[in-house]
């Protein structure tokens, strides 16, 4: 492997890499990180993917609920001298998969083999946990939450639990709604720099404007984050939930995605689209479709976003 | 103290310092200075206690002669701080043997507890085995450190864990193996010697650690194949991942043939632990013989890192 040490980095003194999830499968797929030179102290963040958001419904007007929005993954970091751990480390991070709760890893093992499957537990450094994938709705039954990423424990990463920094369970997504607009989420207070998704809007009686997707509730520096917006027109189609992204520069946070706003009660011609929900940031829940009239197609919930990977050395 | 911080050491940015146990039989007999580096401004340290010894093996009669059992591991304390929080010179004792104390004081009163800035317990000794016949009981885990050990220490607390209880010796047998620790410990227990077998029957092995993926398995010492082939000593402890700070406790030692004689009446002996982790207990031996030993418990270390 290429020993890039000698190159300045943006990082002062330090080495930063980042890694991103890849594999649908635990242990499917392998990356690995090679100590750096000239450093003594590293630090490793590792977040759980977040959960899908769950699909809505199409039925009949006020019988057809929003998806759930997804959880996000749990979040845990370590920080250990570089003379305690081998020269390299291999990484399972999950990525986009319909696997709810897909773990994801960090391991002294040489599993580089495709399809090697999850690492043994001794060796495991490091381990988060995924969110769970919101709850796809059911007629008048709105999308279960997706359950919050649970947290890690000494015995899902023996090798690691030494040089704990924190631990912390994910954020649950938030239920679709059932004919009027998801509900809001709020941020986490637990130390978590990720969030659940929203749930979709479920669609409203006849004749009524379409509901919203959930919303974020934020306040200080975080900015809004809204639902798919209800259509109050019978021809225009409902809208998509929001993306989750990263609201404030330079701040290592990131938001879900929100849940798809329902079609109008009496939607017809094009308005007869449902709308999915939003795709979450690395880490971040999904949103929830949002409810539709019969004829739509059921709207998809988001995608949940990646597992990630911070290891900083100095 | 020479200042040595100008010189380049093995981890560039960060200062190491290693301190193993030496043999002191008194808790706080004896006291390293530890001096606070220049030019740093944080610090970590990881203290483990010393492993307790395995057990000895016993003579007896065919199918009456327990093996020794493994010794415990010592407990895992660690803390970080900033270095301006502590006073320029700290003291170190790391207990040389099961039964005492390891500590880091800003003093060498450690009857004082006040004075301590971090401490963790030694691992219980296996108890040996029996005519019963019975193997020995399994040492205790090093008890977990609390606010009440290490009071200058407990605000930077950053890990405190109970260590690895060892693994009783077989009673006629070998016992059952020893599962690798998911607590967090980075050091293990040692494994229980083997029992003496019914007359005319190779000689049972000692118990091992039982490990998967990356980690090595070391066996227990094999056990006597014939009346006058020795069994083998317990494997001594080792670091199995290179860089990797983890240690195994050494296994238990293998026990005679049932019909030994000769050069075939001498048990195996336990296997030394690697530091912070526990011996290995001996193997049981036909009567006539000599039993097996247990293996030395590790001595406790400290690892002080600032950067």
């Amino acid at each position: 492997m290429l020993d890039f040490s000698h190159i300045p980095t943006p990082y002062g003194a330090a080495t930063v890499e980042t890694f991103v999830g890849n594999t649908p499968v635990a242990g499917d797929s392998w990356q690995t990180w090679t100590k750096p030179r000239g450093k003594s102290m590293a630090h490793i963040l590792l977040v759980g993917k977040g959960g899908n958001g769950g699909n809505s419904v199409a039925g009949a007007a006020s019988t057809a609920a929003g998806g759930g929005g997804g959880g996000s993954g749990g979040q845990v970091s370590i920080m250990v001298p570089l003379w305690a751990i081998p020269d390299r480390l291999f990484l399972s991070l999950a990525g986009h998969s319909a696997t709810t709760t897909l773990a994801s890893y960090i391991t002294i093992g040489l599993k580089l083999t495709a399809g090697a499957g999850a690492p043994v537990v001794n060796d495991t450094l490091i381990y988060a946990n995924g969110g769970g994938n919101g709850g796809n709705a059911s007629g008048a039954t709105a999308g279960a939450v997706g359950a919050a990423g649970a947290i890690s424990a000494a015995a899902t990463m023996p090798l690691g639990w030494q040089w704990l920094d924190s631990a912390l369970a994910g954020q649950a997504g938030i239920i679709g709604g059932v004919a009027v607009s998801g509900a809001n989420l709020t941020l986490p207070t637990t130390g978590l720099m990720v969030t659940g998704g929203t749930g979709g809007g479920g669609l409203p009686a006849a004749a009524a404007s379409g509901t919203n997707g959930g919303n974020f509730t934020v306040a200080g520096v975080f900015p809004a984050h809204a639902g798919g917006a209800a259509q109050a027109t019978a021809t225009n189609p409902a809208n998509t939930g929001s993306h989750g992204y990263r609201p404030v520069a330079g701040s290592l946070y990131g938001y879900g995605g929100t849940g798809g706003g329902s079609t109008h009660g009496t939607a017809t011609g094009g308005g007869l689209v449902a709308s999915r929900g939003g795709n979450g940031a690395p880490g971040c829940g999904g949103g929830g479709g949002g409810g539709a009239l019969t004829g739509s197609a059921a709207g998809g919930g988001g995608l949940g976003g990646p597992a990630f990977c911070i290891i900083t050395c100095w | 103290m020479l200042d040595l911080s100008h010189i380049p050491s093995q981890y560039p940015n960060a200062d190491v310092q290693v301190f193993v146990g030496h043999n002191q039989n008194v808790s706080g007999a004896q006291w390293v200075a530890w001096q606070k580096p220049r030019g740093k401004t944080m610090c970590h340290i990881l203290l483990v206690g010393a492993g307790g010894n395995g057990g000895n093996g016993v003579v007896g009669a065919n199918s009456f002669a327990g093996g020794g059992g493994g010794g415990g591991s010592g407990g895992q304390t660690s803390i970080r701080f900033p270095l301006w929080a502590v006073p320029d010179t700290l003291f170190v004792s790391t207990a040389g043997q099961a039964g005492n104390g390891s500590y880091v004081a800003t003093s060498t009163t450690s009857s004082t507890t006040n004075n301590t800035l971090i401490a963790a317990q030694s691992g219980g000794n296996g108890g040996n085995g029996t005519t019963a016949p019975a193997g020995g009981a399994g040492g205790t885990a090093g008890a977990i450190a609390a606010a009440g050990n290490m009071p200058l220490g407990w605000q930077w607390l950053q890990q405190a864990l109970a260590g690895h209880a060892g693994v009783a010796g077989g009673s006629t047998t070998g016992g059952t193996g020893q599962a690798l620790p998911t607590s967090g410990l980075l050091v293990t227990s040692g494994t229980g010697g083997a029992g003496l077998p019914a007359a005319a029957t190779a000689g049972a092995a000692g118990t091992n650690l039982v490990a998967t993926g990356a980690f090595s398995q070391p066996a227990g010492g094999f056990g006597g194949s014939t009346a006058t082939t020795p069994p083998g000593n317990g494997v001594c402890g080792i670091q199995p991942i290179p860089n990797l700070l983890y240690f195994y406790g050494g296994t238990g030692g293998g026990s005679t043939h049932g019909s030994a004689t000769g050069a075939g009446l001498f048990g195996g002996n336990g296997g030394g632990g690697a530091p912070g982790c526990g011996g290995g207990g001996g193997g049981a031996c036909l009567t006539g013989g000599v039993a097996g030993v247990g293996g030395k418990g590790g001595p406790a270390f400290c690892i002080i890192t600032c950067w």
